[in-house]
């Protein structure tokens, strides 16, 4: 008699391994609004009746050593969370990545925007599955400080910008929270770039190499821009995390920082709330917004190819977008999401998706490479500023590196 | 030094050690000889994402060389060599000559000395960032004793974060100098010191002229280990500065590291370790050369 209950214990057993799929996804996603988004993505999946074993490493840069070391040694993981666009390029080029052109039906094609589409296809075709978008055009300010200094809304040109820095200053408040830390300083330039170029032109520049756009005034406008920030920094920002620089003007002590969406976990995590204690504003100048992609791509493995693909219809599931960007403080790749409980900066953004004034962040645009030079001279120009017309000469080196 | 003249013994006589040594000499042989051979050659090929096997020449070097951030990290190499380097035995033998002098609470001070040793690159880079941060740490400290004027803001200036980060090493790293150089001192014979008190010979003299040459080999030593730590410092670079400001804090091991994985570029990653490696045979063949051609000097007057 127990012999014959072992025996069904063990039949249930297999069976149920059998039923549930497992897949291996290495991300990045551990703090707490991404833990939080990642939960649903994980039980809309098992739904599907595939199970999510999870390996995450803190820090994308770490995530990526630790899935290149594998998938080098042979022995990739099923999944791999990437900012979308030329990350994975390389591997696609390789044949290791597996294309995933069925998962896309006609009404999920037809709910991406054009520049989504571009940054999640690889010669024609699909290799990442893109769950949600960050816009990285803001600038967030403390509206008591605001008041304090006279201005009941935010200056839409750059003139008028630094007009209120001057005051900002005048009246003894620190004008600008910032992080020198490396993406921070480089994102704070690029976000400058789209607001003198537009998106058009800033893509373009980007994914052509393109040196007339360089050299146009468009461009040194937005150098000289940046140059003129570093009189409105604090000190000792060069160690101070972008959160932190947040926390300034969390605490009112710092008039506005220019950041991405993501900085409104920090604002809700301290009790703050939208239009009352703090408010979000698009860059100065021209107002397209500058995006990033998160997304998965999935390497070949034999007898996989089902559980992937399962995972990429959850990552696209219009319900999983929504519960999913609510928890992370991002908004959804697909236009045809319900944005009614969202706040006003995710509505705001979501319509400049769907008008496709949207501009690629450079890890969309260009290679790795391309990517990491760029960064290398944008901090390097701004820990120790020198002459603009030979940074933006240096700036087509890198272009082209 | 004390040398005994001596016969090397036949390795075909010693066949039986060689022979159990053998299995070892061959993953020696794979694991680094042989890995380091296969850097070299990816640093010619087209390597980016993954290792491929269409050679591309030199151009990986010439890209290097070109390459504002490599360059910096190389003579920002150079700059820990003379200051890290010399600043932990200068230190390091300070440190031990006076607690040659048999002082009270020797036990306790050299374990406090050795003590950051025990912790890692991280924490020390870490520790010395808040340390050196002009808002939080000691600037604002002493301007908040009174002396308002007082700037240590070397962290935030491209110019002297470099030597803010051999600060924090060598803090690090002057308690181990320091054990070496005690355990080389107390090798030294105690007639030495006698001859030298009969003679009447003062101290500074004695240490100048007799006990740093019979240190020479605990020196050698803790240099060695020294120039190798800075070869592979990436820890405490990244901890404390994460290259910044700009670049003027990069190593060359951290540029290797990024362009390996993040810039997924291999191929000028090791190009980049294949140079690290040749400065590293250039500066320690020629010193393995000369020291080989005293001894056997040595041992042929001994002889």
């Amino acid at each position: 008699m127990k012999y014959k209950q072992m025996i069904a214990v063990a039949a249930i057993l297999a069976g149920g391994a059998a039923m549930a799929e497992d897949i291996e996804v290495s991300n990045s996603w551990v703090s707490g609004g991404e833990a939080a988004g990642k939960q649903v993505v994980i039980e809309a999946l098992a739904k599907r009746g595939y199970t999510w074993v999870d390996a995450s490493v803190a820090g994308y840069d770490n995530d990526d050593a630790a899935f290149m070391s594998r998938l080098q040694a042979g022995n990739p993981p099923g999944a791999k969370f990437y900012i979308a666009g030329k990350n994975a390029a390389g591997l696609v080029k390789q044949g290791l990545m597996l294309p995933i052109d069925d998962v896309f039906s006609d009404d999920i094609k037809a709910a991406l925007p054009q520049m989504i589409t571009d940054s999640i296809t690889i010669d024609g075709h699909y290799y990442y599955a893109p769950i949600s978008a960050h816009g990285e055009s803001w600038f967030f300010y403390s509206i008591p400080l605001m008041q304090k200094i006279g201005y009941s809304e935010m200056p839409t040109d750059w003139d008028g910008f630094f007009a209120m820095l001057d005051k900002a200053k005048a009246a003894g408040i620190l004008p600008l929270a910032f992080s020198g830390q490396r993406w921070q300083t480089n994102k704070v330039f690029n976000q400058i770039l789209v607001s003198t170029m537009g998106a058009e032109k800033y893509n373009q520049m980007l994914r052509d190499s393109d040196e007339d756009l360089v050299n146009a005034p468009e461009f040194l406008k937005a150098v000289e821009i940046f140059d003129r920030l570093h009189d409105y920094v604090g000190q000792g920002i060069s160690a101070i995390n972008w959160n932190d620089a947040t926390g300034q003007v969390i605490r009112d002590e710092a008039l506005l920082q220019f950041q991405g969406d993501w900085a409104k976990g920090e604002f809700v995590a301290a009790g703050e709330v939208v239009g009352k204690d703090y408010g979000c504003a698009l860059t100065p100048g021209i107002d397209d917004m500058l995006i990033v992609v998160d997304s998965y791509a999935f390497p070949k493995i034999a007898g996989k190819d089902a559980a992937q693909k399962a995972l990429a219809q959850t990552l696209l599931d219009p319900e999983v977008q929504r519960q999913f960007t609510l928890r992370k403080g991002s908004f959804p790749v697909r236009t045809d999401v319900d944005m009614s409980t969202y706040d006003m900066c995710a509505q705001k953004a979501v319509g400049k998706m769907k008008a496709n004034a949207i501009a690629a962040d450079m890890a969309i645009a260009s290679d790795p490479v391309v990517q990491g030079q760029l960064a290398d001279l944008i901090n390097e120009f701004w820990a120790a500023p020198y002459d603009h017309d030979r940074f933006r000469a240096d700036f087509i080196d890198a272009l082209s590196y | 030094m004390t040398q005994t003249p001596r016969t090397r013994p036949s390795r075909f006589r010693n066949w039986p050690a060689f022979l159990s040594l053998s299995p070892i000499w061959v993953i020696a042989l794979c694991l680094f000889v042989g890995t380091a051979f296969y850097s070299f050659y990816l640093s010619f090929t087209a390597s980016r994402t993954m290792p491929t096997t269409e050679l591309v020449g030199l151009q990986h070097y010439v890209k290097l060389f070109e390459t504002r951030r490599w360059n910096i990290a190389l003579i920002n190499m150079g700059v820990l060599c003379v200051t890290y380097v010399v600043g932990c035995l200068v230190l390091g033998f300070l440190l031990a000559a006076a607690l040659d002098r048999k002082v009270r609470f020797e036990n306790t001070l050299r374990t406090v000395f050795l003590y950051p040793q025990a912790v890692s690159f991280v924490v020390t880079g870490l520790v010395w960032q808040w340390l050196m941060n002009p808002t939080l740490g000691i600037q604002s400290t002493v301007q908040g004793w009174g002396w308002h004027s007082f700037r240590f803001d070397w962290v935030e200036n491209p110019d002297m974060a470099i030597y803010a980060v051999a600060l924090a090493g060598l803090w690090q790293g002057a308690g181990l100098t320091m054990v070496l150089l005690l355990a080389g001192l107390r090798g030294i014979d105690g007639s030495l010191w006698q001859a030298a008190r009969v003679e009447g010979i003062p101290l500074w003299r004695t240490y100048v002229s007799i006990i740093i040459p019979e240190l020479r080999p605990a020196i050698a030593t803790a240099a060695t280990l020294l120039f190798m730590g800075i070869i592979r410092t990436y820890d405490l670079v990244v901890a404390m500065t994460n290259g910044g400001p700009g670049s003027s804090t990069e190593l060359p091991a951290k540029f290797i590291m990024d362009n390996l994985f993040a810039r997924q570029n291999i191929g000028l990653a090791t190009a980049g370790a294949s140079v690290l490696l040749v400065t590293v045979l250039a500066v320690v063949v020629p010193v393995y050369y000369i020291r080989t051609f005293q001894q056997k000097k040595a041992t042929r007057k001994g002889a």
